[in-house]
């Protein structure tokens, strides 16, 4: 090969060599011996003294260096934020789930709360309706275990605001129990969400 | 944002490119310079003839072609691809495939529904 057209071959090669740092191996190597091959036979086709416009118009349509690694490196897909994640919504019903466990599960409840609101998973229709619904079973619990307490006659004061002995088990298990369906029908409805793919 | 021709072409390249080599291939062996310069002869295909090369490889990869080595009447011996069965299986279900989807394309183009 005449110098010059050497000179361009290696410099070109070089460059996509270092380029090709990140790809495998077998593949970097299989690609430049591919180029080399196709700037040997084009720059042979020129005869044996090309001009500098060949030579760059041969480096010109093999395109560039940048072009080539960009098609063997995988685009990078970008990071998923840790809030995004898709085991997320499991982590929450996790931490619900905790919510049975005395003396300090509802630390793990309220860390749950957290997480459901701040995730960028859920819509913000979903994120209201479930917080709603944290706030209503208890609610609602409570204003049932008050109706009992005030027509369970054995006891004497219905204004004071004590379970009573038949509901209170009752309460204990419905609250985080509550809790925990609401989580799981969220978490089910951001897995059963359409996910954008990559082109 | 309206993305530009190149962005356009990139996508469209993406899924039919592939078969623009293996269909290349369809009458017969040919070395990498020959391919490259068919395809990328008039810049719709190929928008430098260097991006021939790692699809070369994927293609080779996934068994749809094989490469030899023949002597060159100019130079150097020449790498070959030429088709396996598989490639050539995988040429005629895209053929089948690319017409339809053509004229559904065209006809939402030009008439703007399918």
């Amino acid at each position: 090969m005449e110098p010059a057209a050497e000179r361009a071959a290696t410099r070109y090669l070089d460059d996509l060599g270092r380029m090709l740092t990140p790809a495998p191996p077998v593949q970097r190597a299989e690609v430049l011996a591919q180029v080399r091959e196709h700037l040997d036979e084009a720059f042979a086709e020129l005869g044996p003294e090309p001009t500098e416009a060949q030579v760059r118009q041969v480096l010109a349509d093999l395109g560039p260096a940048e072009q080539i690694a960009a098609d063997v490196l995988p685009a990078t897909p970008p990071a998923t934020p840790l809030l995004a994640r898709a085991g997320l919504p499991w982590v929450v019903v996790g931490l619900m789930a905790l919510g049975f466990v005395p003396p300090f599960g509802w630390l793990a409840m309220v860390l749950g709360l957290v997480l459901f609101l701040v995730s960028p998973l859920w819509h913000r229709a979903w994120k209201v309706g479930g917080t709603l619904a944290y706030v209503l079973v208890p609610l609602l619990l409570w204003g049932a275990m008050r109706l009992g307490t005030a027509t369970d006659p054995s006891v004497e004061s219905p204004s004071v605001l004590m379970p009573s002995t038949f509901l209170f088990p009752w309460l204990i298990l419905l609250v985080p129990l509550g809790w925990v369906v609401v989580a799981v029908v969220l978490a089910v409805r951001v897995s059963r969400r359409p996910r954008p793919t990559r082109g | 944002m309206v993305p530009g021709d190149s962005a356009i072409l990139a996508n469209l390249r993406r899924g039919a490119l592939e078969y623009c080599v293996l269909a290349a291939l369809g009458a017969g062996p040919r070395y990498g310079l020959d391919i490259a310069r068919s395809l990328s002869r008039d810049g719709v295909l190929m928008g430098g003839e260097g991006t021939l090369y790692p699809l070369l490889g994927r293609l080779r990869k996934s068994g749809w072609v094989q490469t030899t080595w023949q002597e060159s009447p100019t130079g150097p011996p020449r790498r070959y691809y030429r088709l396996t069965a598989d490639g050539e299986h995988a040429l005629a279900e895209f053929t089948r495939i690319w017409g339809p989807f053509r004229d559904a394309v065209d006809t939402a183009l030009t008439r703007g529904e399918i």
